[in-house]
């Protein structure tokens, strides 16, 4: 070190990831500035609305008894449809809806703004509406800081953590992103729908605080993407998540396409009434494990969107978790090598996420993000399903009923599949996801 | 020279609901306006040309503590904030704001500001009326509603606004109480050093009294029938055909729509040929 | 003096003329006025709807000994309505203080027993009983004026204003600038709201298309206070109660929402045209034409046929 630091750490960004990194260091006793561009955490913030917290269970124990939830996800449903088919299979349980739970839709300006409150509370120091404009370096390229947008605004830290979202700026500055990147990125846009409590717990079939998910697969036309539709207390949000490239080569606009789905015969008797309280989009880092950058550089890290963490697989779509597991990993590791003044030393970082959920999960699942937005998956499953479908469940008395078996070689020819093809992409799948 | 800044801690969005008057607002949206913020800047400013003091004040909730914080990390010298918190409802919102004025007056029991600066009115339905009453309790002069401030020599001017466009320019006694709009300045931006420090820094607090909750009864705006002139016609007939305007060549009033913008300009500018307003000047 | 009415409007005048709302404030209170001001005898001329008028001339306006002197007059009348203009705003507090009465300010309707507050920007109606005497200041342009009544002679009362109460030293009157004036005289006009700017465009040189359709038009271009707040047209833009009145025979609002203290400027435009996203809100309702649109487009369009070009 060769100049000297104001603080132990900066950490950039007040998201799940940046609070989560900052959490721990505090905890660790370290001196950490958590810097935020909003007014507050999560002003601005974007997603659609499922948070899976059992990763906070070691961090913070029993963290359902304040944490700011809307609904707690009992119901869980994914609805493959064409322009006017669709076909559902849900799946509830009441075990999700009893302590520790399973998901729970939440307000990402409350849920951020939460997190972060525990940061502070165990000392981290939050500093809002300031943006990290560059990163320092010394002589070496070493990052020793950040620059922000306020006069005297340079903070010198032993450490970076860059927790600043998708096409991270600090990430790029440091290198290790590449300046574009649309091929693994998609394009999420949602609203925020208002209903009485009432007509939601009604048209949803849900009591108390239960909450549904239904994410929806088919409705984006010929752009690569899925759908969802959440619960709230007294709003329900709906979106699409669209592939970049494919809305460029479309022509469309992803208003369009999200009109579309709400207008959805199996979609729009759950709006009906509703008003539109918000719109909002946000770019998702898609690409997975294939499209990671490399995580560390000397005196920074990186962690969450801004590290692609956010797993993408089609029925999935979770990156909050892993925000929050990868910021738990980079906070943990940068205060060990500042305990053990090795500053240098941050190959703990990805060793630990191998070792736990956040890149077992994405190593596994890295083919997931080319099956799910790939043609077949994207056009001729969700119609070749709904047929089959249609066609088992039409009765054409005087005519007996075919053969199941018959059914689907005949509603999969006429759907240009071959049986071998199907086999190829069911092993695909199993490999993938199994 | 001692200066005053009074800060409020007020929604700054609050959604009515259309049928039942119910409020709802988001509890993080509260804060000062930025005719307070502009407020302040006037007072450090004044505090920088006068070699002066600045006491930043306001009444409300510990996490109003997030203002005068921000006060201090901007260059005031000191802050208090007077112990309140008002529920968001409508006997709150009818509030006059004398309860105000005794509150922040008590914060300054001791003291003897030479002005005091407020923003025109608050956020929350505020009606500008705590200054008035800051004034009248403190025995200090008033300029109220100030689009510019100026330095003479020793002396203050404020430009207020008059009826029909004209102002007036005021030359500020000692004390005076000057309500100003958000016009021409913004707060500076702290530095992060500065930020830091006044995060660090202990907010005395004195406690205010609790407000009556008064009688006072919400409900959804609707405009209020305008009162029109009786008619003159001689006989009956005349009278009623005035009031219904019933063989007047009148539109009625029509609500066409959504459209597109291309159909929108068609429409507005059809309507205004049809009336006669074509281009041209009047 | 004792027979004062329960209910009475108290005016400021300044050199002979009213404020805006000096006849609502009197019919809301059955004809029954002070003027209290400078020039008192020739604006109480100007009334129509005032059945008694009391005057009562100072060498100067000044609210705080204004309120010391006519504290002990109005001490008989159980509610004292203001215009809620800027003079008699600054007065009322004042008043109120004096005469230990609570303040019930920016009200829609006022009766002996109880009054209607406009709130969060006219979207709230907040609805006070009086138990005790009290101040009120009435929203001009709300109430509209009755069949205009000649002016009855008013009865001149003196007071003294107390030489040890602190007021401001009124250096000059500026007179309205010429832009002021040009809006004031305009017969035409074309406003600009929140609406008409989205979030993240530049508003003034939104505002400053608008001024060249305007022009196009034969029109001028006036704005809302959340416009010329926000710094995107002058302060001497903003059409309203609080900013310039104006009196055109057509208004055109683009992005308005029709707040009171907006359409309390707007004087009786023959023709209105609202375009709004909001078919409900009030400058819609009232207006003879809605255009349900969004405005910013409306204007883009309007400019291209217009002026040819589009500099928004
Ligand atoms: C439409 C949509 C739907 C989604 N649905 C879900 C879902 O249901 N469940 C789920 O788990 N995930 C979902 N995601 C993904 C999830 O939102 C992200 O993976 C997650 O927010 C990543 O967290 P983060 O902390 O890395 O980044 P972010 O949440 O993006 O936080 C970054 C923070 O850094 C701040 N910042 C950025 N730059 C700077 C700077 N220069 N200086 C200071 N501060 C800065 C930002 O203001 C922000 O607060 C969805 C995403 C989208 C777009
Ligand atoms: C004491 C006091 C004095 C005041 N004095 C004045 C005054 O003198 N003058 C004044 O103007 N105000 C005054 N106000 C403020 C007034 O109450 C209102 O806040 C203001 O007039 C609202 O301005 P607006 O209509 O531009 O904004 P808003 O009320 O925010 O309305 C915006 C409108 O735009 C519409 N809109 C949004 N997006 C679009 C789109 N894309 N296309 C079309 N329409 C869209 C919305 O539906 C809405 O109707 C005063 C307030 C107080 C309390
Ligand atoms: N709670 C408060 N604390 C401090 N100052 C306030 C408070 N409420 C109002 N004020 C001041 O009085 C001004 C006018 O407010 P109001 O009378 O509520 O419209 C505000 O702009 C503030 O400067």
């Amino acid at each position: 070190m060769a100049e000297q630091s104001d603080v132990d750490v900066v950490v950039v960004g007040a998201g799940p990831a940046g609070s989560a990194a900052a959490l721990e260091l505090a905890r660790a006793g370290c001196d950490v500035i958590l810097l935020e561009r909003g007014p507050f955490p999560g002003a601005k913030n974007v997603y659609g609305g499922v948070v899976y917290g059992r990763v906070l269970d070691d961090v913070l124990p029993a963290w359902w008894e304040d944490v700011p939830v809307q609904r707690w996800v009992t119901r869980r449903s994914t609805m493959m449809m064409t322009p006017t088919q669709a076909l559902t299979v849900d799946f509830r349980t009441d075990d999700w809806g009893t302590a520790p739970y399973n998901g729970m839709t939440t307000y990402r300006a409350d849920f951020d703004a939460w997190l972060a409150g525990k940061a502070v509370a165990a000392g981290a120091r939050l500093v809002t509406s300031t943006v990290a404009t560059e990163l320092l370096r010394d002589p070496s390229g070493r990052v020793v800081g950040v620059r922000t947008d306020r006069p005297d605004g340079d903070i010198r830290a032993q450490l970076v953590i860059a927790c600043d979202g998708v096409n991270s700026f600090l990430a790029k500055q440091a290198g290790l992103l590449p300046d574009t990147d649309a091929e693994n990125q998609t394009l999420g846009v949602k609203e925020t729908l208002a209903l009485p409590r009432r007509t939601i717990e009604e048209r949803f079939g849900l009591s108390g605080d239960e909450g549904a998910d239904v994410e929806i697969l088919g409705c984006t036309g010929d752009i690569p993407g899925g759908g969802f539709l959440y619960t709230n207390r007294e709003t329900v949000s709906v979106g699409v998540v669209l592939s970049l490239t494919g809305l460029a080569k479309s022509g469309r606009r992803p208003e369009e396409v999200l009109a579309d789905l709400k207008a959805h015969h199996a979609i729009a008797p759950y709006l009906r009434g509703a008003e539109l309280k918000e719109y909002s989009a946000h770019l998702i880092p898609e690409g997975g494990y294939r499209s990671m950058p490399k995580l560390t550089a000397d005196g920074l890290l990186v962690a969450g969107d801004a590290a692609a963490m956010c797993l993408a697989a089609g029925i999935w779509l979770e990156g909050v978790n892993f925000a929050i597991g990868s910021g738990l990993a980079a906070g943990r590791t940068a205060a060990e090598a500042i305990a053990a003044g090795e500053v240098d030393q941050l190959g703990g970082y990805r060793e630990r996420m191998e070792r736990n959920f956040v890149l077992t999960d994405h190593k596994n699942l890295r083919g997931a993000p080319h099956l799910v937005l790939s043609e077949r998956v994207q056009q001729r499953y969700p119609r070749l399903l709904c047929d089959f479908a249609q066609e088992v469940f039409t009765v054409r008395n005087p005519e007996p009923k075919p053969g199941l078996g018959k059914l689907f070689r005949r509603t999969a020819t006429r759907h240009g599949l071959r049986l071998r093809q199907l086999a190829a992409d069911a092993w695909a799948g199993f490999r993938v996801f199994g | 020279m001692e200066i005053v800044v009074a800060l409020g801690w007020s929604w700054q969005r609050v959604a009515v609901d259309p049928l039942t008057g119910g409020l709802d607002a988001d509890g993080r949206d509260r804060g000062s306006n930025a005719a307070e913020q502009a407020a302040l800047e006037h007072g450090l400013r004044l505090a920088e040309r006068f070699d002066g003091r600045v006491l930043a004040v306001t009444v409300g909730p510990a996490a109003a503590d997030e203002v005068l914080r921000t006060a201090l990390a901007a260059g005031a010298h000191e802050v208090i904030r007077v112990d309140r918190d008002d529920p968001l409802a409508p006997s709150s919102l009818a509030k006059n704001g004398a309860d105000t004025a005794k509150a922040i007056a008590s914060a300054l029991r001791g003291r003897s500001p030479d002005l005091v600066l407020c923003g025109d009115r608050s956020a929350d339905g505020g009606t500008g009326t705590t200054p008035a009453f800051l004034a009248a309790r403190l025995g200090a002069a008033q300029a109220l509603g100030v689009v510019k401030i100026e330095t003479e020599g020793q002396s203050i001017l404020a430009h207020r606004r008059l009826d029909g466009g004209s102002r007036e320019v005021l030359r500020l006694p000692r004390p005076a109480v000057v309500s100003v709009e958000a016009a021409g300045v913004r707060l500076r931006r702290a530095s992060l050093p500065a930020l830091l420090a006044a995060q660090q820094a202990a907010v005395q607090v004195i406690p205010g009294e609790r407000r009556q909750p008064g009688r006072a009864v919400g409900r959804p705006h609707r405009p209020r029938p305008r009162e029109l002139p009786v008619p003159t016609g001689a006989t009956a007939h005349d009278r009623v055909l005035e009031l219904t305007g019933a063989l007047q060549e009148r539109i009625p009033p029509t609500v066409i729509g959504p459209l597109s913008a291309a159909e929108a300009a068609d429409e507005l500018l059809d309507y205004l040929q049809r009336h006669g307003y074509t281009r041209g000047t009047s | 003096m004792n027979e004062l009415p329960k209910m009475l409007a108290v005016v400021v005048v300044r050199a002979g003329t009213l404020p805006g709302g000096a006849d609502e404030a009197a019919a809301e209170c059955s004809g029954a006025v002070f003027a209290v001001g400078t020039g008192t005898r020739e604006a109480a001329r100007s009334f129509t709807a005032a059945r008694r008028i009391w005057t009562i001339e100072v060498p100067l306006v000044a609210p705080g000994a204004l309120a010391a002197a006519l504290a002990p007059l109005l001490e008989p009348v159980d509610v004292v309505v203001l215009p809620a203009s800027p003079d008699s705003r600054d007065l009322a507090a004042r008043l109120a203080f004096r005469c230990e009465r609570p303040l019930f300010a920016g009200a829609l309707r006022c009766t002996a027993d109880e009054a209607d507050l406009s709130r969060l920007d006219d979207s709230l109606e907040v609805r006070v009983e009086f138990d005790e005497p009290v101040v009120v200041t009435l929203i001009p342009g709300v109430r509209g004026i009755p069949q205009p009544v000649p002016p009855p002679d008013p009865v001149e009362l003196a007071v003294n204003l107390p030489d040890d109460v602190l007021d401001a030293e009124l250096v000059e009157v500026l007179e309205p600038e010429p832009e002021t004036v040009e809006l004031t005289e305009a017969k035409r006009i074309l406003g600009g709201g929140a609406g008409l700017v989205r979030p993240g465009d530049d508003g003034a040189a939104v505002m400053r298309t608008l001024t060249s359709v305007a022009a196009a038009l034969g029109a001028s271009a006036g704005a809302t206070r959340v416009v010329t707040d926000a710094g995107w047209a002058a302060h001497d833009r903003q059409i309203g109660t609080t900013g310039v009145v104006v009196d055109p025979d057509l208004y055109v609002a683009f992005g308005i929402s029709g707040a009171a203290q907006h359409v309390g400027g707007l004087g009786r435009p023959a023709q209105v045209i609202s375009v709004n996203t909001d078919p409900s809100c009030p400058m819609t309702a009232m207006a003879d034409l809605g255009i349900v649109a969004d405005a910013p487009e409306v204007l883009r369009e309007l400019a291209r046929r217009l002026n040819g070009a589009a500099d928004g």
